[in-house]
């Protein structure tokens, strides 16, 4: 199918789809050669007849063949995504944004905390750092993951997978738990204080999960030591073109498209508080 | 920028049909002051960037979807233009569709099938005020020719017309016009707007400055450097990807599908509305995203005054 212009989507099939909670599916599709993308980068999914919407990658980059959405039904376009079956067609443009910077993280100590569907983006870095290619440039991982209920946490099979690995730590929680569950309880910035062990020294967190999630985080991440240029973060706003352009993304003079949607908390200090 | 008084006189009629050899259209302030025989646009926004377009279409057939990119239409088209104008094309939709990789491939067709020219201005109207940010009444600046009717004939400066040197009389109207509009100039606002703006962003001073705004968003329609835009699908089984003027005056315009809305209080939306123009796009561009052109004064049906509120920004934090 045609690729041509900045806005016309280039349509492939749905390859698999992965239940992950009752509201957040993860689809497969194939990665055109064209899309080069890093960690952190998002892209516009169209889908025929309903309309488009930006998600960010939950893929790492090192995954040749497939990009992976994950994505919760919300709005008119993710009900619609929700309704489709391997071999349905959607449409992809990107990719786009800022993405992490990989580079300045070489070497640092790595601590991921993640609410929710906010797992999504930190995923494809995770991923991508764990490589065997890669993992040798970066030092200690930490992944503190949380969800309301042990039913919300995604990537299950994942969090197996990584659970399992000896170069990383992973700890869990859930607002509210079950007989079954043995994981921790509680809110993700009161386990941060209490589980992170270490002095903050060479160590850079990246958060992202819902908006008071991220807000509490960094709060907790400012008492453990952490400088505001050493937290990162993933932003959201509405956006339409994902190009600069459109003109609704803005927080301030950032476009959360172009100038995000990483940004790091010193630059979220100097934003107006509009996001 | 001024003109340089190197420039020809021709007569009224000549200047008419040298602008009809093709596609002539001009601006609403232009054929209000002007009265020339063509068809008038509202700002060179409606050429460059319509109202409504469509990208693309998609449709099933087959038992397949199909997307089939609707290329940009490049039809050459000479247009007359107020010098402020001149200036929202040049230093705001140009740095945005053109100065931003990737460029809009729709705009970057129209701007180069574009002749843009400037019809200066001999007199400040009482909702004018270009000089307030960075632009003049006489300028040429970004304009492929520059005319001025003067009281003899159009001063001419450009290529492809050809006309008779200034006589002493007209270069002394010239002259007198320059000091008469340096005199009744509105004077600048001052050089830290856009850093003044941005620190009063969380003052208590935004409820009683957006006091009276309706949130219509006629200012955006109306605006010559307001660009922003919706993309709407339009169809189901076979349809098109639209792309139409936008507005931040809308609650819509920055809600997301959680529901959450930053900007969901009309006092917010102002405020963005007042920042992007003068405070955000110069901080990025080094130019006001505002050219002065009055539009939006001059129809605000609540008489809402943009040069009002930038000065009560300004003197709270003076």
């Amino acid at each position: 199918m045609p690729c041509e212009g900045i806005y016309t989507p280039c349509l492939l099939p749905i390859a698999e789809i992965v239940e992950e909670t009752r509201d957040i599916k993860t689809f497969r599709i194939p990665r055109p050669e064209h899309f080069v993308y890093r960690p952190g980068q998002f892209a516009e999914i169209f889908v025929p007849g309903v309309g488009e919407a930006p998600f960010s990658i939950s893929s790492s980059p090192t995954e040749r063949t497939f990009l992976e959405f994950s994505i919760k039904r919300i709005g008119s376009v993710t009900q619609a995504l929700h309704r489709l079956n391997p071999g349905d067609t959607v449409g992809l443009r990107g990719p786009y944004g800022n993405g992490f910077p990989v580079e300045e993280l070489l070497g640092k100590h790595l601590l991921f905390v993640g609410g929710g569907i906010g797992l999504a983006p930190l995923r494809s870095l995770v991923n991508y750092v764990l490589s065997p290619e890669h993992r040798l440039s970066f030092g200690d991982v930490f992944i503190l993951y949380g969800a309301r209920t042990p039913q919300d946490l995604v990537f299950r099979w994942e969090l197996e997978r990584w659970r399992k690995r000896e170069d990383l730590t992973l700890c869990l929680t859930v607002d509210e738990g079950n007989a079954s569950w043995e994981g921790r309880v509680g809110l993700v910035p009161n386990v941060l204080r209490e589980v992170f062990p270490f002095p903050c020294t060479g160590w850079v967190s990246i958060v992202c999960g819902p908006p008071i999630m991220i807000k509490f985080t960094i709060k907790a991440l400012r008492e453990l030591g952490f400088a505001p240029g050493d937290i990162l973060t993933t932003l959201e706003m509405k956006m339409k073109c994902g190009l600069g352009k459109c003109g609704r993304c803005n927080i301030g003079p950032y476009y959360v498209c172009q100038d995000g949607p990483v940004f790091s908390y010193e630059t979220l200090l100097e934003m107006p508080e509009e996001y | 920028m001024r003109l340089s008084g190197n420039g020809v006189v021709v007569t009224r009629e000549a200047f008419l049909e040298w602008l009809s050899r093709g596609k002539t259209f001009v601006t609403e302030t232009v054929a209000r002051r002007f009265h020339p025989p063509f068809p008038s646009v509202p700002t060179p926004k409606a050429v460059l960037l319509p109202q409504h377009e469509a990208l693309y279409r998609f449709f099933w057939a087959r038992r397949t979807w199909n997307v089939h990119p609707l290329p940009p239409e490049g039809t050459p088209i000479l247009l007359l233009a107020a010098p402020c104008e001149v200036k929202a094309v040049t230093d705001v939709l140009d740095a945005v569709f053109l100065g931003n990789a990737p460029q809009d491939p729709y705009y970057a067709t129209r701007r180069k099938n574009l002749i843009l020219g400037a019809l200066g201005c001999t007199f400040f109207e009482a909702t004018c005020f270009c000089t307030r940010v960075g632009g003049h009444p006489l300028s040429r600046e970004g304009a492929d020719f520059f005319a001025l009717p003067l009281s003899s004939g159009m001063y001419f400066e450009g290529e492809g017309v050809s006309g008779r040197p200034l006589a002493s009389s007209e270069k002394e109207e010239l002259e007198a016009l320059v000091a008469d509009l340096e005199k009744t100039a509105p004077p600048p606002f001052p050089e830290k707007t856009p850093e003044y703006l941005y620190e009063a962003f969380g003052r208590d001073i935004w409820e009683d400055i957006a006091w009276g705004c309706l949130n219509c968003g006629a200012c955006t329609f109306l605006c010559p450097t307001c660009f922003c835009f919706d993309l709407a699908l339009e169809g189901r089984l076979r349809g098109a990807m639209i792309r139409t003027w936008d507005s931040c005056m809308f609650p819509k315009f920055t809600l997301h599908a959680s529901s959450h809305n930053p900007r969901s209080h009309p006092m917010q939306r102002v405020r963005q509305r007042i920042l992007h123009k003068f405070s955000y796009h110069p901080l990025r561009k080094g130019v006001f995203g505002c050219v002065g052109c009055g539009r939006c004064v001059a129809l605000c049906p609540v008489n809402w005054d943009i040069r009002e509120a930038v000065e009560r920004v300004v003197s709270c934090a003076l």
